[in-house]
């Protein structure tokens, strides 16, 4: 069983100078991301799995496999509270 | 390119709602309607989605599972229904709604036709759009009190161009930036303001509290449309001198954010409502404009601290 990661669809992007920011129209709040959760949340248009998220990193950055994965784990679990993204098992 | 149609049975209603758009000659891209009824505004069901209140004003979004904007007016003065498909909003006003006099057309349906208008590309900032004499397109942004208005009548009369004091609408223009549209409506001030500006005559809105005047009555020219260049972001600091901080791209757009909430509202339009706010951020130089009492005197000083 695989976990997949799915952005909620109420969400809207945009990004200004590295900066993202992420509208949440199901509850009228908005945050802003660094560069780096703005590429996870982009790779999110589609749900991904852990390793297609980490492949986005390493992609867009110049960083080894596990530090990515150790700032994806930690983006998404921030993520998660803040309802912006919900796991699910695939 | 199309105004607001209008579709009410009841004539008195019908006249005073024409004659109030007619005011405000707001060109949309798409058909825009308002169908219109008198009669007992219905009591919503408890719906989960959060409220935004705007006044005596509550709107309950759009959202990607339940798309229908609903507007509350009230208690019990009037309703309306955006459907998610179509700039087209179905309003009922009561009895007791018709009586409000200026508040109809200012709290209610000024609110409906926000929210149609978004679907036909003209999306709402509390904002003052102008133009000074060095054909520099500005744009004021800020709450409620911060001073655009009276910075606004007193542009006004030293020959700078004006749009609005207050009801903004963001679109795309050919070229791809952003330009301002503005509501032909009165640059409405409070009594010490006007006192100070020893401006005369105006409408009196009781409501409000306040006292407006066409553009052309300051003796400036109605600018409809705005291609702003500078944006600033007023607080009012009468302790101080007038100052202009310079603000990041970034910085300024979550000040847009700040007073453009009506982008979280609709998730049919949020997207495009969303990347007006980021280019109007980038095509303009932003300032943290903090007003001081010198405002009064020499308002020009606004074009030298630019400069």
């Amino acid at each position: 069983m695989t976990t997949i990661f799915r952005r909620h669809q109420d969400l809207r992007l945009t990004a200004l100078d590295d900066e993202g920011v992420v509208l949440h129209l199901g509850t009228l709040k908005y945050f802003t991301v660094n560069d780096t959760g703005l590429t996870i949340l982009r790779a999110l248009e589609s749900p991904r799995s852990m390793p297609e998220l980490v492949t986005a990193v390493t992609t867009e950055f110049d960083v080894s496999d596990d530090v990515a994965e150790q700032t994806t784990r930690a983006f998404l679990a921030r993520c998660m509270e803040s309802g912006l993204i919900h796991e699910e098992s695939a | 390119m199309h105004g607001i149609a209008i579709h009410c049975g009841h004539s008195a209603l019908a006249g005073d709602l024409r004659t109030w758009l007619a005011g405000a000659p707001l060109l949309a891209a798409n058909d825009v309607e308002l169908f219109v009824h008198v009669g007992s505004v219905p009591v919503l069901a408890p719906d989960a989605r959060p409220i935004f209140r705007q006044g005596r004003v509550a709107i309950r979004g759009g959202t990607t599972s339940d798309p229908t904007l609903t507007l509350e007016w009230g208690p019990g003065l009037g309703i309306a229904f955006i459907e998610p498909t179509c700039a087209t909003a179905d309003a009922i006003v009561s009895e007791e709604g018709l009586n409000q006099g200026h508040e109809l057309f200012r709290s209610f349906f000024l609110n409906v036709c926000i929210l149609i208008l978004r679907r036909a590309g003209l999306h709402h900032v509390h904002g003052a759009s102008l133009i000074d004499p060095h054909d520099r397109g500005w744009m004021f942004v800020g709450a409620s009190g911060s001073g655009k208005s009276t910075t606004t009548a007193l542009l006004a009369r030293r020959g700078w161009q004006v749009g609005t004091d207050d009801i903004a609408f963001l679109s795309r223009a050919e070229d791809k930036g952003v330009h301002v549209r503005a509501w032909h409506d009165h640059v409405a001030l409070r009594a010490d303001s006007a006192n100070s500006l020893a401006v005369e005559g105006g409408v009196t809105f009781d409501s409000r509290k306040k006292t407006g005047w066409l553009p052309e009555s300051l003796g400036a020219t109605w600018a409809p449309s705005v291609r702003p260049t500078v944006l600033a972001f007023t607080e009012l600091d009468a302790e101080r001198p007038t100052t202009m901080t310079p603000l990041a791209p970034r910085e300024a757009l979550h000040k847009l954010l700040h007073n453009s909430a009506w982008v979280m509202l609709d998730a049919l339009v949020a997207d495009e409502h969303l990347s007006l706010l980021t280019t109007l951020a980038q095509q303009t130089q932003a300032y943290e404009l903090r007003l001081g009492r010198d405002m009064f005197a020499h308002p020009e000083r606004l074009s030298e601290l630019v400069a």
